[in-house]
Parts: C-alpha cells; sequence; structure tokens
C-alpha cells in the first residue's frame, strides 16, 4: 500500500529539489530515506567529504566544542563493551512509520560509562483482529550500579507483557483492561527483570536472589497504537511510571501528554521508578491521520517545552517531525547542541498516515 | 540569548568567613591558596561549565559579594578573601537570601530551569550577631537553599549543625584550621562535579562526602 500519500498510480515519488523544499508539500514519504543528500559523505560536489554536525541551540556545548578524539579525553569508551552511542531503527508497519534513537549522553561518555537509556519495538495482532504497534522507552536511572541492563530488560519485557494483555483483552475496552490488570502487568515486568541469569549478556555478576532491586532502577513510557482505516481517528493508550515524556506532535506543535513537575518555582528531577511499581499513569490520546506520537527519555523531552510551552528545540523538532523523515536525518535531529542536555536521549517517533 | 531553552542550571554560592580569627589560624591564608585551584578543577569539567554557576561572599562586620554568580570559564582570576572584623552570620545570611532571589529570578527570566541552589558555609568562630531572623528569612523562602556547613578551629558544631540543611562537619583539630580548610575546598569541587553529573536523578542531586579527612559529621537537628 501507499503510506503517507505520495505515492501515486503514475510511478514513484519524485525528490523535491533541495531549493524549492520550502514549499513542497508537507506529505509523502520522506523524500531521502537516509537524510539529507548533501550531507551524505561522497554526495557533496567538492572532494572533501560533507561533514555531518549537530544543530547547536543556544551556545555551543563545551564538551561539543572539541573532537571526540581530542586530547582531552572526554569522550570514553566504556570499559564493559558495547556503549550505545547510536542505537536506531525504523520502518513501517500497516499504517503506521516509526523511527527509533538512542544516544549515550555526554555525561556518559564523560565518565566512560554505557548509554542506560532503552526502547523496545514491536507489533502484534489483538484477539480483536487489529493490529497493534507496542513501543517502550525506558530510562536506568543514574544512581543504579545496573541500570543500563535494568532499562533494556523492562523496554523488552514491558512489550511482551503488553502482546500477553492484547492476545487475551477481556473486553472491556482497552484503558478498561490495562486500568484493571496494572499491577499484575507490572508485577511481572518486575520479576522478568530481577529475573537474570547472572553474567548472561550483561546481566549483572551477583546472583539474582542477592540483587537489589533499586541497583536496575529505571522508568518505563509505553504506547499501544492500533492501526486503522486511513481516514479514521484511533485511540493511543499510553502508560507511564516516572519521568520519560510523551508528546502529541500535531500541525507542527508538540502538546506533552503529562505536564512535567515544577516545584515552588525550581525544578525538581525527582522520579518514580518502575520496578516494583504497583500503578501507572494511564491515559490515551486521539490520533487524527497526519498526527505523530513521540515518546522520549528526559534527555530530549525535558527540553522541548517550559512551563506549557514548548522551546526553540520543540518547536524545531515538531515542525521536523511532523512527517516522517530519514534515517540519519532523525539521529541529527536527536544530536542537538543544547548546554545542559548531557543526559542520554532516547526518542521513538510514530507518524499515522494521512 | 536563552531563548526559552529550557536549559538546566545548578547554582552553587561559597560563604566563607574572614573574621580576624582566620588570619591568626592560617584560613584565609589556606582559602586564598585553595581557591584558584577549585577554579581550574571546575573549568576543566565540560559538565560544569556549561552546568553550573558559582558565587562567594565574604563575611566579617558585614558581608560583600565578591564573586558575583556566573560561569566558572567567565572568572579570569578567582577572587581572595581578607582578614577583616568579627563573625556577623546575620550579614552573610541576608546578603546570600537577597543574591539567591535576584540570581534564580534573573535566570528563570532567561529561560533556565534551575534547581535549587547549594550553598557552602564556612567558619571558624562563633557568630558575634543575632543571625536567627536573617537565618529565618532565607529558610523560608521559597528559593531555600540546601546548606553544608563547615566549621574549623573551635567553631561551634551545635550552632553549625543548626544552620545545615543536609550536612554538618565539624574540624578535629584545632591546630590545623589551614590543612582543613584545604581539604574542604577539595570536597566542594568533588561534591560540584558529581552533584552536576548526577542532576538528572534524585531530589537533592547534592551528592555529598560521607566523609571528609580530619573533620567529623556532626548530627543536624529534628525538628
Amino acid at each position: 500500500m501507499a503510506l503517507f500519500g505520495k505515492q501515486s498510480k503514475d510511478g514513484p515519488a519524485q525528490s523535491t529539489p533541495r531549493s524549492d523544499r520550502s514549499s513542497a508539500p508537507d506529505v509523502g514519504f520522506p523524500d531521502e530515506p537516509f537524510g539529507d543528500p548533501d550531507l551524505l559523505v561522497g554526495n557533496n560536489q567538492s572532494n572533501e567529504p560533507a561533514v555531518l554536525t549537530a544543530r547547536v541551540y543556544g551556545e555551543k556545548t563545551t564538551f561539543g566544542s572539541v573532537s571526540w578524539w581530542s586530547e582531552k579525553d572526554w569522550w570514553k569508551l566504556a570499559p564493559e563493551g558495547e556503549a550505545n552511542d547510536v542505537r536506531c531503527q525504523v520502518g513501517t508497519y500497516a499504517d503506521l512509520a516509526v523511527a527509533a534513537v538512542s544516544l549515550r549522553g555526554n555525561k556518559h561518555r564523560l565518565q566512560g560509562a554505557v548509554n542506560d537509556d532503552s526502547y523496545a519495538i514491536a507489533h502484534t495482532t489483538g484477539d480483536d483482529g487489529r493490529g497493534y504497534l507496542l513501543v517502550a522507552v525506558s530510562d536506568g536511572m543514574g544512581s543504579a550500579k545496573h541500570s543500563s541492563f535494568g532499562a533494556r530488560l523492562a523496554a523488552q519485557n514491558a512489550l511482551r507483557a503488553l502482546m500477553e494483555l492484547l492476545a487475551k483483552l477481556p473486553g472491556n475496552g482497552l484503558m478498561a483492561d490495562l486500568t484493571e490488570h496494572q499491577a499484575v502487568l507490572l508485577s511481572w515486568i518486575t520479576r522478568k527483570v530481577l529475573g537474570y541469569r547472572a553474567n548472561e549478556f550483561g546481566a549483572p555478576t551477583v546472583d539474582a536472589n542477592e540483587f537489589d532491586s533499586a541497583d536496575a532502577q529505571c522508568t518505563l513510557t509505553f504506547a499501544i497504537v492500533p492501526t486503522g482505516e486511513p481516514t479514521l481517528s484511533r485511540e493511543a493508550v499510553i502508560g507511564i511510571v516516572g519521568d520519560s515524556p510523551a508528546f502529541l506532535v500535531q500541525n507542527a506543535r508538540l502538546t506533552p501528554i503529562e505536564p512535567a513537575k515544577d516545584l515552588e518555582g525550581l525544578w525538581s528531577s525527582s522520579s518514580d521508578g518502575l520496578l516494583g511499581a504497583t500503578s501507572m499513569v494511564i491515559t490515551s490520546v486521539e490520533l487524527e491521520p497526519g498526527d505523530g506520537l513521540l515518546l522520549t527519555s528526559d534527555g530530549i523531552g525535558n527540553f522541548l517545552t517550559h512551563g506549557d510551552q514548548e522551546t526553540v528545540l520543540g518547536l524545531d523538532i515538531a515542525s521536523r517531525w511532523k512527517r516522517p523523515v530519514g534515517m540519519l536525518d532523525f539521529i541529527r535531529d536527536a544530536s542537538f547542541e543544547l548546554q545542559s542536555a548531557d543526559d542520554d536521549r532516547t526518542a521513538v517517533m510514530i507518524w499515522i498516515d494521512e | 540569548m536563552n531563548e526559552n531553552s529550557s536549559q538546566e542550571v545548578l547554582l552553587f554560592y561559597i560563604v566563607c568567613d574572614e573574621s580576624g580569627s582566620m588570619g591568626q589560624n592560617g584560613g584565609i591564608e589556606a582559602i586564598n591558596e585553595a581557591l584558584p585551584e577549585l577554579h581550574a578543577t571546575l573549568a576543566s569539567d565540560p559538565l560544569v561549565v556549561d552546568k553550573c554557576r558559582l558565587s562567594i561572599i565574604a563575611f566579617s562586620d558585614g558581608a560583600e559579594m565578591i564573586l558575583p554568580m556566573c560561569k566558572v570559564t567567565d572568572i579570569p582570576d578567582m577572587p581572595g578573601v581578607q582578614e577583616a572584623g568579627v563573625t556577623n552570620y546575620g550579614a552573610a545570611f541576608t546578603l546570600l537570601g537577597q543574591a539567591i532571589q535576584t540570581d534564580v529570578d534573573g535566570l528563570k527570566s532567561q529561560g533556565y530551569r534551575v534547581y535549587r541552589a547549594c550553598v557552602f558555609f564556612m567558619s571558624d568562630g562563633e557568630p558575634t550577631d543575632h543571625w536567627e531572623d536573617a537565618y529565618n528569612d532565607l529558610i523560608n523562602h521559597p528559593y531555600r537553599p540546601h546548606i553544608v556547613a563547615f566549621g574549623v578551629d573551635g567553631a561551634d558544631a551545635n550552632i553549625l549543625a543548626k544552620i545545615a540543611t543536609l550536612r554538618c562537619y565539624v574540624g578535629r583539630d584545632r591546630a590545623s584550621a589551614g590543612r582543613a580548610l584545604a581539604n574542604v575546598m577539595s570536597s566542594i569541587g568533588n561534591t560540584i562535579i558529581t552533584s552536576t553529573s548526577n542532576a538528572h536523578s534524585g531530589p537533592a542531586n547534592i551528592d555529598l562526602p560521607a566523609s571528609i579527612d580530619g573533620f567529623d559529621t556532626v548530627p543536624l537537628d529534628h525538628l
């Protein structure tokens, strides 16, 4: 099928020339599936390879003012192995398009620590015969020794638990069923995360029954997005434990699905943890054709809005991600330079076919 | 210039006693030697440079802002403290409260997301004034700071424990106030660096050392 309406019976869509891009219609497949062609090595006209650089909002970061290979030695490898400097996935499912990226933050680069954000994406068919896209974002809490491991398992197991729920829907509606079974679902995820086998593929070396759950503590934000008829709206269900924000992206504007905390006019970064939680925020959002849903870790989400307004970065991201973008563009957009935005960053964007 | 970027910022205030006794016990000299080292340490950390702001207040007969709130890389030379008169805590708390109000409001108006400020309060003696009203004004304000107190050379541990809201350290050895203050300044540097790094997790965000060489940790008052 023709997703996002651009491909016509007459043949594949034509790329919009770069000079005309500002007046291009806001519909269709991304013009360049891997990103802006002028930024790809070898595609420019000079003999020098093009350089992908991050967009800067405000003053450039001190960390980003030197090359990663500089003698300052700020960008360190993680001794335990894969640090996940970049993890990315793009793809389509039915009338939905998804792009996901997770980036190691400057804080963990400086410490030589791994990215402790994670995400998971899956799709399934519910017992109502409908297709569902499932996405989860998890952010390991900085004080937890094995938070990277915890976040990875939490995101994966959250989707497994949701698939089980969708396979045997009691039939009261997804919101009602999820609300009724949230304690069981959260308990199952906690058990699965803490039921690891020591030393196995990045697992902690201590035995699971001697392990303190606080050492793998993490947040969880998930979305269940049904596939649908192209012209109809649909209700996405969102579950949140902790402070990984979700946003509705509509007409190049961002709306937070849950407001951020602000205490007595001062910022507070405290958050609840998934492991051991018995309840969560469960909410829903109506998605129209052409809308988008954005799930993030706080490393991105905290900088998109301030109070009840989008920031400059938030407005820019909402504009860039109002339609699907190329994979490299998506990574580049998430790699913005903003002072103090030094935490790991994860974003999962879901677009509804218009 | 910030254009509602939602940039996060941590504020640290160092409040130094520069009363006459601090000159006699080597405290003034120790602080003046340690401040440039603290500056060099903080300026070499790229996250601290971008995310922290530092201010220094010195007090004796009165209180003086010797370093207004700024980025550490905007400091060409660290100021020093100068031996002066008596130990007026009230003047320090009054000036501190005014500075926090001005600094927080100023940063918020530029679009910054401001964490609760942290104050490192250092003294070697008992206060010579009625400081309680000024202190109460400070800690009853919505922008009340976290306060870490350090006492050397016979400072009154009970009073410092009342002032501290996070932790109170008191030096064991009266004879080595200078060395003790050098350790304090080093601990302040480490606290600023680790707290900056951990500002994404936990409500207080101030990562204090469990102990400092040469100091006892004094329990804080319960209300």
